[in-house]
């Protein structure tokens, strides 16, 4: 094999590179080229990183992300970030800082191995926009297959560049900001850091260019400048790797060897669905709304867990959406579960919301079922509903009755209700339902109440 | 002194030699078949094509320090090409010039180099020289070269795992390691943990 003189490039990061790239509207250069970029660090055993710094593989995209905006944050805008470009580079090892030795111990295990960077103008304007910028490019990786980019497990990395300006001035000088392990993190570490900066300059201070680490336990960011000040990084074309090259369809050698040959063209046909797209699909294809989509999208193994649902039920999916975000959600939320840890099964919950479908019990028996259900001690809807005699009442007569009866008890709500007091009726369909034991459909006893009432 | 470099690309020590296209009598360090003979790329290289951009930039006379050139004398002073993104510092000089000692310290603690003595600067002063003769080429039109491999295009391997699985082998190479890390000499570390500062790199 030829190159003594020449390095070697894994095919797969290429492609990687490439598909990522399509996926965030990137322009792909077909030439690039790579370049070494000169530090000295411990986890750098060769002192330099192989990067793409003159000409990278990828340049000029933009990635599209909505935010909620109001107070009930259901206005949704549609905000973009542009994509300065993407490189392929080499990582370092890993550090990890023994302070009970006061050494750092180091991991060489990743050293050498291919990575993106992603290079992000600077768009965002607050620590909430860049996490749900990166929650969405960490979809997109995800989605494409480039990255597990699970962020707690140093997949995905990533540091935050921060400047104030007032309006209408040029940016102002940023500080670089590491150590963000998590989308929460990398949100309270901007926002922090933004504050620090404004308070600085309004006391007359200034702020310098340097790099600073998120203390995650005391939630601020520490200054992590040595006195060397600002790197050299020296950068030099890489002398031992040529140029990468990309095809096209228009350009395809007819004599290649396709081992050697990555086709843009044929990349691009081959993208599977992004996030947005699954989106607009989900929307499209069981009649929610775009928040919910978003949403099901946004937690992980959520998407999952609803269409596992609607596959075993004959409820409609705006019932099982209304449930699964309103319920299960709201539910795993309050005890920090994720949905791979509930105990509420997808099998389950269509079980129980047939048993709603089919009026077997009313909504709020369904709610008392759900609470049952979430203890997790194994037992089936049915099997609740049957100890805790939750279903519905069968006998249209005896509800009559009830009804007739609640009506007869209490002459002042009647008054009320007849002369059009409308917080009355409900005060009666409240009386039936206890008498019921919860056991009677509230539509159908407002309707008798209705009917007895003349009204 | 502690350097890192690559030893088969450029030389990273002053009075080093230079390599120049279309001279093979001038690269006899780096001669090799592979500059001249059939590349292993897609496309053919027409070697006319090839020699005829090389002979543009061919030196009237072998270089060397104390002869004189001819005919075209490009622009003495300043770098010509500035790398996009670097801070480094422009070495202007002047004739035989001089490296103000804050470029010296600086360039110490870059490089990890210990220009202890006054002899070294002098070399690295003359090996700017020696270089600066450069500026004395006409360029007007002309690519940079930046590697020989330029007309090539890089391998691309498999994704395939081809080995590992040497642990203890690679460990062996340092003679500290606590648990299968290595244990490197103090360096950077955040200021609120600052315990060891970096060591000046002219102690040794």
């Amino acid at each position: 094999m030829e190159g003594e003189l020449s390095g070697v490039l894994n095919r797969r990061c290429v492609e990687a590179a490439v598909m990522t790239g399509l996926a965030l509207n990137c322009h792909i250069n077909k030439k690039s080229l790579f370049d070494r970029k000169h530090y000295f660090y411990s986890d750098l055993p060769a002192g330099y990183q192989i990067t793409q710094q003159r000409l990278p593989i990828a340049a000029n995209g933009h990635l599209t992300y909505s935010v909620y905006m109001g107070k009930k944050r259901s206005q949704m805008t549609t905000k973009t970030v542009r994509i300065k470009q993407i490189q392929l580079e080499q990582d370092s090892g890993k550090s990890l800082h023994d302070d009970l030795r006061s050494q750092t111990l180091i991991d060489l295990n990743r050293a050498g191995v291919g990575l993106l960077e992603v290079v992000l103008e600077p768009d965002l304007c607050c620590g909430e926009e860049a996490a749900i910028a990166v929650r969405e490019l960490q979809m997109i990786l995800q989605a494409l297959g480039t990255s597990q980019a699970n962020m707690a497990e140093g997949q995905l990395r990533v540091d935050a560049n921060v400047s104030v300006h007032h309006p209408g001035e040029p940016l102002g000088v940023r500080t670089e900001v590491k150590n963000l392990n998590s989308l929460r993190f990398l949100a309270k570490a901007i926002d922090y850091e933004i504050q620090r900066q404004i308070t600085e300059l309004e006391n007359g201070g200034e702020i310098l260019n340097e790099t600073r680490s998120f203390d995650y336990k005391l939630g601020c960011t520490v200054s992590m400048r040595d006195k060397e000040g600002k790197q050299d990084y020296r950068f030099m074309p890489e002398p031992n790797l040529p140029p990468l090259v990309l095809y096209d369809a228009t350009s395809l050698p007819a004599d290649a060897d396709s081992q050697q040959v990555v086709n843009i063209d044929q990349l691009r046909d081959m993208l599977p669905e992004l996030p947005s797209a699954t989106r607009e699909r989900l929307v499209q294809q069981y009649g929610i709304l775009p928040e919910h989509s978003f949403t099901l999208l946004n937690e992980v193994g959520l998407l999952e867990f609803f269409q596992s649902v609607i596959k075993e039920t004959r409820a409609e999916p705006k019932r099982v959406i209304n449930w699964v975000l309103n319920t299960l959600l709201y539910y795993l939320k309050q005890q920090n579960l994720a949905v791979s840890e509930s105990p509420v099964t997808p099998a389950a919950l269509a079980e129980l919301l047939d048993l709603l479908d089919s009026k077997a019990i009313s909504s709020s028996a369904a709610k008392q079922v759900f609470e049952e259900l979430w203890k997790g001690e194994g037992k089936t809807a049915a099997q609740i509903v049957t100890e805790q005699q939750l279903e519905l009442m069968q006998d249209r007569e005896a509800l009559e009755q009830l009804c007739q009866a609640a009506i007869d008890g209490h002459p002042q709500v009647v008054m009320d209700v007849k002369n059009r007091n409308p917080k009355a009726i409900n005060k009666l369909i409240g009386l039936v339902r206890r008498t019921s034991l919860s056991r009677a459909d509230p539509t159908l006893i407002k309707e008798i109440l209705e009917r007895k009432l003349s009204l | 002194m502690v350097r890192a470099f690559n030893p088969r690309t450029q030389e990273a020590e002053a009075g080093g030699s230079l390599r120049v296209r279309g001279y093979p009598g001038l690269q006899n360090e780096f001669q090799d078949s592979q500059s001249y003979t059939e590349k292993p790329c897609l496309k053919k290289q027409n070697k006319k094509e090839m020699w005829a951009r090389a002979l543009r930039v061919r030196f009237p006379v072998p270089l060397d320090r104390g002869r004189g050139f001819a005919s075209k004398a490009g622009p003495q002073g300043k770098v010509q090409e500035v790398r996009q993104g670097t801070h480094s510092p422009r070495l202007a000089s002047q004739g035989a010039g001089r490296v103000p000692a804050a470029k010296i310290e600086h360039l110490e603690r870059l490089a990890l180099v210990n220009f202890g003595s006054r002899e070294a600067v002098a070399r690295l002063e003359k090996a700017i020289a020696f270089a600066d003769q450069l500026h004395a080429l006409d360029t007007d039109g002309v690519e940079p070269l930046e590697s020989l491999l330029e007309d090539r295009c890089v391998y691309l391997r498999s994704d395939n795992v081809a080995e590992g699985n040497c642990t203890e082998e690679l460990l062996r190479n340092s003679h500290h390691v606590v648990e299968e890390y290595f244990v490197p000499l103090p360096g950077n570390v955040s200021l609120p943990d600052m315990v060891n500062k970096t060591p000046s790199p002219t102690a040794e």
